[in-house]
């Protein structure tokens, strides 16, 4: 009767035993798979810091305009344009008046006086005005270029403009923060 | 990248095609008018005159009769002469030669100093102003004509020995060893032919003189590389003296020149391809012995010379002549000053023309100079052509709210004519800048529409200056009117309304000025894409008359040319029907400025403006760009009597390497608006433009002054600061006087309250009054209106002055017074010294006076008063004198205010002894009868007693009973 006893007792720890080990191989398969869930949800990230340029703010008061342009860019208002020159190049600011009263008219228009072709032409908003960004290519010598049009109000329009490739980043980020200032 | 390989391809050739064309960037029918300059050091026959790349001209050669050599230096920035270095040789009929490395070689023949040797050759280094013996010329000789070859080397040909043997034989100067060495011998002995290099690198010969009765036709060409000499055709005339010229498609033009007898005024062209001659246009004037220099149109301009008709008539001219070869004409130019003959002429880096020496008709050596200058820059004349004024609006609002530019790449719309490819889908404004984005290329004028110009369908259209008024048609245009200025100008307006047109018929004269309404904006003319106005300006370049034989040569740009790089349009070269024609120089013809032109002057000058100073700088200030700033101060008095309107002005030029110039090449003219001014306080005709380089010292400039747009305006030739004064009409300030009114007692005391005025006049003939000011001790200054009332007693102090309309101040004054309202009191005691019953005023002021008056029968009033004249008076009804003194105040009267007493009385008795010991001193108040303090001296023990109410005490000494009187009371002290 003892021994009876003492196996059902043995069992028992045995079986404890079992729960136990069985309990930890779990949660050990628990983190470990889970580790491998973080393994791929989460890859290990490479942070690296780009320098962001500093950006300095331009206004005219004739030209009724601000905008933020690359510090490295010296700029020179002249008359109706203002020159946004580097190293590699200038993008060009000019305040254009028209006739029509708005970007479609105005843009068909400016095509018809020119022989060349509009590569993009892609419409949006800047500064909550009319806008569109194209690319020119002449059949002259005359280098593509990428002009932003930003159509104000009845005859008032400005011209985004780079004839560089290198240009057009800075020519993006130029236009495109753009504000009036009547 | 197929277009960056192109655009890299033709870069350079544009670049080139730019420096060929633009500079010098001058034409003949530019030229104006002949100014006298310095003279010469020494009068000089057939000098030769060099131009050098540092822009100045050495003159060399023949000077005086004397033989004496001098060699002289032209700066044409200062118009000026300067010495060089000493020539050691005496040259005569002696050649420069430019050998293109910074050195001239001189060739001919002369002596050393002192004559001391020949000298045949010289060599000036005009870096350095140095001169330094050349080598030894093989045949020493004058009148040859000597030329660079392509080698670097010079060719002498022909000339007149030191013997007067006329040469046959050439020479070659080398470079390398600066030595000479015999060439091949010409087919013909000559002097006073030509020589000029052809295009090929061989050199043609003409003409000339072979012996004393005989002159040459005959032409014939060295080949440097065989050393040959080839004849080739002969010319249609012989010729001596004239001139040969290398034209810029490589033929050569000869002119004028002398047979024995007789002076031509035929022209011909010598063909290098054929060798062939072929008559040109004759001149309008004989001449031989005159100056041909091409200009950089490529026409070429003859000067001066002298005619003959037979041996002994010779007369010298001062008539000038220009030749186009694209029309084979002549024109003629302004005539020199003088009549001249053996002189040169030379053409200066700026475009003018320096023409030196020579002999006039009497053979007299000449050392006068003069040059012959460009026209000047038109005055502005033009406004809008339109009411913008009347729209509340400023030129500079809308001048350059501009639809269309004039494209000075190129301005051909109105000719019919297409651009080169590479310049249209792109356009170059004023402002020198090459755009895609901006409208429209050819465009030969401006467009205004109505958004932002406010220019709109329907509004009058007027005159941009007043004129003659014709009207026209065509197609792209529309109804458009031209308007003839007078002046060389014309205006064209197109697209207008076919209603509301000053006139419909072609060809009819209507003179308009600024009022007239010439017609009502529009959209006529095909392909325009909405109402607006098209402006556009025409110059009459030929003078002829019509200005529609400059379209689109003459086409200008009323916005002039406002960058420092050249204008493509002036200097753009082009056929239209087979003639060669140019581009036009467009000046700034807008009366009103715009605004922000640019700081850096470009060749075209331009208007600045800062704060009520306005600066015209004229075109061509400067060949380079120059930083212009300036600096406004607060105006300062100069004197008494002149001081400046307004503030002044710093104006600044700076050079490119940031040296400060004070010296300016042309005149600047200075406008200061004096509208917001009132220069009603000057002296008539005093008001001018003072300049200074100090602020210390200044000096009167000669000022126009315009009362009507309320300006003054100088012109200076020099700099820094620059203000408008005058002389004050008013130099004296205003006199101010003070009134105090109340009641006064004496010394500005018053008792009652004071009214303060100032009443100020400014002096006889002053402008008046502007201010009055006071201020009261301890507070601050403040601007008196009105009459100010004191009332508080106090003692015041109050400061003023005034200022008149002038701005004289007075010198500031003061007064004082005093407020003592509050009348003085008494105090009464017995004198010892006196032995009588005395009374003392008192008052704050410190000053009363005392009047007893006796009424008798002892009744007696003691006045006190004050200096501000209070008065106490007191009554007294019981007085008695002597060694029992008795006083009984029966009232007080301040003022007005009298208080009677209840009854009192002070009695004193007092004596003395013969040594003047007191023997008694008693001293008593009553009051209604009863004793209020008696005091009694014992003099054996010096005490006083004093029984006071009753009470005693004592006191050692003697006591002295006072009396006093206090706002109708009395008090008692001791």
């Amino acid at each position: 009767m003892a021994k009876k006893k003492s196996i059902k007792k043995n069992f028992q720890i045995h079986i404890l035993i079992g729960i136990l080990a069985l309990s930890v191989l779990w949660l050990v398969s628990l983190m470990s798979s889970s580790q491998s869930i973080d393994n791929i949800s989460k890859p290990e990230i490479q942070k690296t810091i780009t320098p962001t340029p500093a950006l300095k703010t331009y206004h005219s008061d004739f030209l009724k305009l601000t905008f933020k342009y690359p510090a490295e860019y010296e700029v020179e208002e002249r008359f109706n344009t203002i020159i946004l020159d580097a190293e590699f190049g200038q993008i060009k600011i000019d305040k254009l008046t028209t006739n029509q009263n708005n970007l479609n008219e105005f843009l068909k228009v400016f095509d018809s006086r020119r022989t060349m072709e509009v590569q993009i032409d892609q419409r949006l908003l800047i500064d909550g005005h009319d806008a569109a960004f194209r690319t020119h290519v002449f059949s002259n010598t005359i280098p593509s270029r990428k002009v932003y049009f930003i159509f104000i109000s009845e005859g008032r329009v400005y011209a985004f403009s780079a004839d560089d490739k290198i240009l057009y980043n800075d020519l993006d980020q130029i236009a495109r923060s753009f504000q009036y200032d009547p | 990248m197929k277009q960056k390989l192109t655009t890299l391809f033709l870069l350079p050739l544009f670049v080139l095609l730019f420096l060929f064309v633009s500079v010098p960037n001058i034409h003949a029918q530019n030229l104006g008018s002949w100014e006298n300059v310095d003279d010469m050091r020494a009068s000089r026959f057939l000098p030769q005159a060099t131009l050098l790349q540092n822009g100045k001209v050495l003159i060399v050669g023949n000077s005086s009769s004397q033989g004496e050599s001098v060699a002289e230096l032209f700066n044409s920035k200062t118009e000026k002469w300067e010495q060089t270095s000493p020539v050691s040789m005496a040259i005569q009929g002696s050649t420069v030669t430019d050998l293109k490395n910074g050195k001239l070689l001189i060739a001919g023949f002369g002596y050393g100093k002192n004559n001391s040797e020949l000298i045949s050759s010289e060599i000036y280094d005009f870096e350095n102003n140095s001169w330094v013996k050349g080598g030894d010329m093989i045949d020493p000789r004058f009148f040859h004509r000597a030329t660079l070859l392509d080698n670097g080397n010079v060719l002498v040909t022909g000339g007149l020995t030191t013997s007067f043997s006329i040469l046959w034989r050439a020479e070659i100067y080398k470079l390398t060893s600066n030595s000479w060495s015999e060439a091949a011998q010409m087919n013909s002995p000559r002097f006073f032919h030509t020589a000029t290099r052809l295009n090929n690198g061989k050199v043609l010969v003409t003409g000339g003189q072979i012996n004393s009765s005989t002159f040459l036709k005959s032409a014939e060409i060295y080949d440097p590389l065989t050393n040959t000499w080839q004849p080739t055709g002969s010319m249609n005339e012989s010729r001596f003296g004239h001139t040969a010229t290398l034209l810029t498609d490589g033929r050569v033009l000869v002119t004028g020149g002398t047979d024995i007898n007789i002076t031509s005024k035929g022209a011909e062209i010598y063909n290098p391809s054929t060798g062939a001659w072929s008559k040109a246009d004759d001149m309008d004037t004989k001449r031989a012995f005159h100056q041909a220099v091409l200009m950089p149109s490529g026409e070429v301009m003859v000067l001066g010379g002298s005619s003959m008709n037979n041996i002994d008539e010779t007369i010298a001219t001062n008539l000038v002549e220009l030749y186009s070869p694209s029309s084979n004409e002549w024109k003629l130019m302004p005539a020199m000053n003088n009549v001249r003959t053996f002189h040169m002429a030379v053409l200066l880096k700026n475009g003018d023309i320096l023409v030196v020496g020579g002999l006039d008709s009497d053979s007299e050596w000449l050392k006068s100079a003069e040059i012959l200058r460009e026209k000047s820059a038109p005055a502005p004349f033009l406004d809008l052509p339109w009411n913008y004024e009347g729209q509340g609006k400023k030129f500079e609002d809308v001048g350059l709210e501009i639809n269309a530019y004039f494209d000075h790449s190129y301005p051909l719309l109105g000719g019919g004519m297409i651009e080169p490819a590479n310049f249209s889908n792109q356009i170059t404004a004023f402002d020198g800048l090459s755009d895609a984005e901006r409208d429209y290329s050819r465009h030969d004028g401006y467009d205004w529409g109505a958004y932002k110009a406010g220019v709109k369908n329907g509004d009058p259209v007027y005159p941009a200056a007043p004129g003659i008024a014709q009207y026209v048609y065509d197609r792209a245009g529309g109804h458009g009117i031209f308007i003839d200025h007078g002046n060389g100008y014309q205006t064209r307006y197109y697209h207008l309304q076919s209603t509301g047109l000053i006139a419909k018929t072609p060809g009819v004269n209507i003179p308009v000025d600024r009022e007239t309404v010439i017609g009502r904006v529009g959209s006529t003319g095909e392909h325009t894409t909405g109402p607006h106005i098209h402006f556009g300006v025409f110059q009459d370049k030929n003078n002829d008359g019509s200005f529609n034989d400059n379209i689109p040569d003459g086409a200008t740009d009323p916005f002039g040319w406002q960058s420092a790089d050249p204008d493509p349009w002036e200097n753009y070269s082009f056929f239209q029907h087979g003639v060669q024609k140019t581009g036009n120089r467009s000046y700034y013809l807008w009366k009103k400025k715009i605004p922000k032109l640019d700081k850096k002057l470009t060749a075209n000058g331009g208007i600045f403006e800062i704060g009520r100073y306005e600066l015209f700088l004229p075109e061509e200030e400067t060949l380079e760009g120059l930083e212009f700033s300036a600096n406004l101060f607060p105006s300062e008095k100069i004197s008494e009597i002149v001081v400046p309107i307004g503030q002044i002005i710093n104006i600044f030029l700076r050079n490119p390497f940031g040296e400060l110039i004070t010296t300016l090449v042309k005149p600047i003219k200075i406008t200061i608006d004096f509208s917001q001014a009132d220069i009603s306080r000057f002296k008539p005709g005093t008001v001018s433009i003072y300049s200074s380089t100090d602020r210390k010292t200044w000096k009167k400039e000669n000022t126009l002054i315009d009362f009507f747009n309320k300006n003054a305006t100088t012109e200076v030739d020099h700099l820094t600061y620059f203000a408008l004064m005058g002389e004050r009409i008013d130099t004296s300030p205003p006199t101010t006087s003070v009134n105090l009114k109340g009641v006064e007692g004496k010394d500005n005391w018053f008792r009652f309250d004071v009214e303060f005025s100032l009443d100020s006049i400014d002096n006889q003939g002053g402008l008046g009054v502007e201010i009055v000011l006071y201020k009261i001790e301890g507070e601050e200054w403040q601007e008196y209106t009105d009459p100010i009332k004191f009332s508080e007693e106090n003692s015041y102090k109050i400061d003023y002055y005034s200022q008149d309309k002038d701005g004289n101040l007075e010198e500031p004054k003061s007064v004082e017074f005093h407020i003592d309202k509050t009348t003085p009191e008494v105090k009464v005691q017995f004198n010892r010294d006196k032995q009588e019953i005395e009374f003392i005023g008192i008052d704050d002021s410190g000053k009363v006076d005392i009047e007893e008056k006796d009424f008798g029968k002892k009744r007696e009033q003691i006045i006190i008063s004050d200096i501000a004249g209070n008065e106490l008076v007191v009554e007294d009804r019981e007085r008695e004198k002597g060694k029992r003194s008795k006083l009984n105040i029966y009232s007080l009267s301040y003022n007005d205010q009298s208080f009677e007493l209840d009854k009192n009385k002070f009695v004193v008795a007092y004596k003395e002894d013969e040594n003047g010991e007191i023997k008694q001193f008693d001293q008593k108040l009553q009051l209604n009868n009863q004793d209020k303090i008696v005091l009694k001296y014992d003099p054996k023990e010096n005490i006083t007693k004093v029984v006071e109410d009753k009470k005693k005490q004592e006191y050692e000494g003697i006591k002295i009973l006072q009396i006093i009187t206090e706002k109708g009371q009395i008090n008692y002290l001791f």
